[in-house]
């Protein structure tokens, strides 16, 4: 604490610099973590309700059977969208605005390694974005086959080159980001902060840079051939031409299997900082538990053909990937006995981001539960493409990472800002998202066994009633995150109740040893560390 | 040295350099990385037997 005090007072000098900065010189040209970091955190959530605002039509036309409000093309541009911009928009922002503020004094780095590059890979996402969702006001409409962009069909949309270059703009900044994440992480730890002494969400995000890396561009790669293919001639997915339209799959989902770790690796991080802290116990199995992230990363690179098995692959390799999937549930399987085991025999209370951990880790193995259903390759025949594939990866991407970033936002809101939240409002918006997310992706799960596909406006009237009862639970599921954005406001701008420099009384760690909110610029000079201030200082061997 | 508009002691200049080496060599990485993937689907459109061969083996099964 007294490191952490002297660090605050050298640092004095350093916000002065800021304090003479105007607004564009702030939040434009920032080049500090914190600011890009809050930069990221309020694009996302910008995105987030964008996004929602999408669901929320896709709801409201299936609220019905028939068709109600829009029209089919439409009704298809608003399941891509939601999905392009939930995951490049919201989630994947998300994390790396939390990744922004806390690794650098998670780890006692004084910024991160590459501050003006950490501005542009920000603020390319606008850009991207803005070109993104612009098609939607285009005569030909935007992007309609789905976010997966098998061709031929997404080639037959107006707006490919502008959705390209959009994903080409998005992949840059993803790229960047990684590798301002492992450089800082490889090279700007303080004397004393080992790799195995990192908190679990360093150690998650580290791994998830490194599958950036490795997937970014080969997404690039796929969406340029997407538009070479249409623009300059060429037929790498045109089977008149003598290309293959699977081969697409193999390298979207090449990347797109990575691409679902990267969505969930970070959240693991997240939960594995926030439940020690509520439990009053260090994390059981640490080294367990980074090894775990380390063996689904490795294994998310070997089960890309999961997403394909209906396309007639070799019986061998459905077998392979079949039995590569479900090998997935032990690493994480591992994770979730592990928290259960931190919070065995704790001293456990229950504030608003334990209670999105502790709801992450029940609704989250659901999502585990039903994608071991669908590893399965005679199973997966049946499910492919229908609505229990929908309610899977909701429950994987809402009640997992979206609970996460929640959570996280409830757990590190108050070291940003220096003000604690209103736990009863953020009770509230716990407990009614929590319900109605439920009322809103568990019957989907009926209705895809029951065989509707995904990806219709118009259905039979024999699953009407589980559609009006998700639809239902989807607009109050919406309308709760009004209130989460309520409780961001206030605790930001209105709220008297300081919140203390340690803030939990559980939390350890760095970060925890600056001041609410910390200094602008913090570990100018790289603080000693002492074994009994970090959460994994005493590693057992 | 600086680093946004942060002045730096000597050791975590070091820092700050040897990061910049790092983030170098990753970004080489992903550059390799995104011309091998539009690299292979090349060798495959010029040498259309062997990717025949393999869709014809597949759809044997």
């Amino acid at each position: 604490m007294a490191q952490a005090a002297a660090h605050d007072h050298h640092d004095e000098h350093h916000d002065e610099h800021h304090e003479h900065q105007n607004f564009f010189q702030r939040w434009v040209m920032s080049t500090n973590h914190k600011d890009i970091g809050t930069l990221y955190l309020v694009f996302s959530l910008l995105m987030f309700f964008i996004g929602g605002s999408f669901a929320m039509v896709i709801r409201a036309e299936l609220f019905k059977p028939g068709m109600q409000l829009v029209q089919p093309y439409f009704f298809n541009e608003m399941t891509t969208m939601h999905a392009l911009v939930m995951i490049f928009g919201a989630v994947m922002p998300a994390f790396v605005g939390l990744g922004n503020w806390m690794i650098p004094m998670m780890v006692g780095a004084p910024d991160m390694a590459l501050p003006r590059m950490n501005n542009l890979s920000f603020w390319i996402l606008p850009f991207a974005f803005a070109l993104m969702l612009s098609t939607l006001f285009l005569p030909g409409g935007g992007p309609a086959g789905g976010w997966t962009m098998y061709p031929p069909l997404s080639l037959q949309s107006a707006s490919t080159a502008y959705v390209v270059f959009a994903i080409h703009l998005m992949g840059i900044s993803s790229i960047m980001g990684a590798i301002n994440i492992i450089a800082t992480i490889l090279n700007m730890r303080a004397p004393g902060m080992d790799l195995l002494k990192m908190p679990v969400f360093v150690w998650s995000w580290l791994i998830t840079a490194f599958l950036l890396i490795a997937v970014m561009p080969v997404l690039a790669g796929a969406v340029t051939m997407l538009l070479t293919d249409k623009y300059f001639n060429t037929h790498f997915f045109d089977a008149a031409g003598g290309g293959d339209p699977i081969l697409f799959q193999h390298v979207f989902w090449f990347f797109g299997h990575p691409e679902v770790y990267i969505m969930i690796l970070p959240a693991f991080g997240i939960i594995s900082e926030i439940i020690p802290t509520f439990a009053r116990k260090p994390i059981f199995g640490y080294k367990a538990m980074v090894f775990a992230i380390a063996s689904i990363a490795f294994l998310s690179f070997i089960v890309w053909a999961h997403h394909m098995f209906a396309v007639g692959l070799p019986l061998g390799a459905e077998i392979f990937f079949m039995y590569a999937t479900m090998l997935i549930a032990v690493p994480t399987g591992v994770k979730v006995f592990n928290w259960v085991a931190t919070m065995w025999g704790g001293s456990m209370t229950f504030e608003t981001p334990m209670l999105f951990a502790i709801s992450f880790v029940i609704l989250f193995s659901i999502g585990g539960f039903s994608g071991l259903m669908l590893a399965l390759v005679p199973a997966d025949f049946q499910y492919h493409d229908t609505y229990f594939v929908v309610a899977h990866f909701h429950y994987v991407l809402v009640t997992g990472a979206i609970f996460a970033i929640m959570a996280a936002t409830y757990y590190w809101i108050p070291k940003w800002t220096g003000h604690m939240y209103s736990e009863f409002w953020g009770k509230v918006h716990f407990w009614n998202s929590v319900v109605w997310v439920n009322v809103l992706f568990f019957p989907q799960h009926f209705l895809g066994l029951a065989g509707m596909p995904r990806r219709i406006p118009d259905y039979n009237v024999a699953f009407a009633n589980f559609n009006m009862i998700s639809s239902i639970g989807g607009f109050l599921f919406g309308a709760s995150q009004l209130i989460f954005l309520g409780v961001i406001i206030h605790c930001v701008w209105f709220s008297k109740k300081k919140a203390t420099d340690r803030v939990w009384e559980g939390a350890r760690g760095l970060e925890w040893t600056l001041s609410s909110p910390p200094p602008h610029h913090s570990f100018s000079i790289a603080p000693e560390i002492h074994d009994e201030e970090l959460a994994h200082g005493h590693v057992e061997d | 040295m600086k680093l946004g508009h942060q002045t730096l002691d000597a050791a975590q200049e070091q820092r700050v350099r040897r990061a910049r080496r790092t983030a170098r060599t990753v970004g080489i990485v992903a550059i390799v990385v995104f011309v091998f993937s539009i690299g292979q689907m090349l060798w495959l459109q010029h040498h259309p037997v062997a990717h025949a061969r393999a869709v014809a083996e597949a759809l044997m099964q």
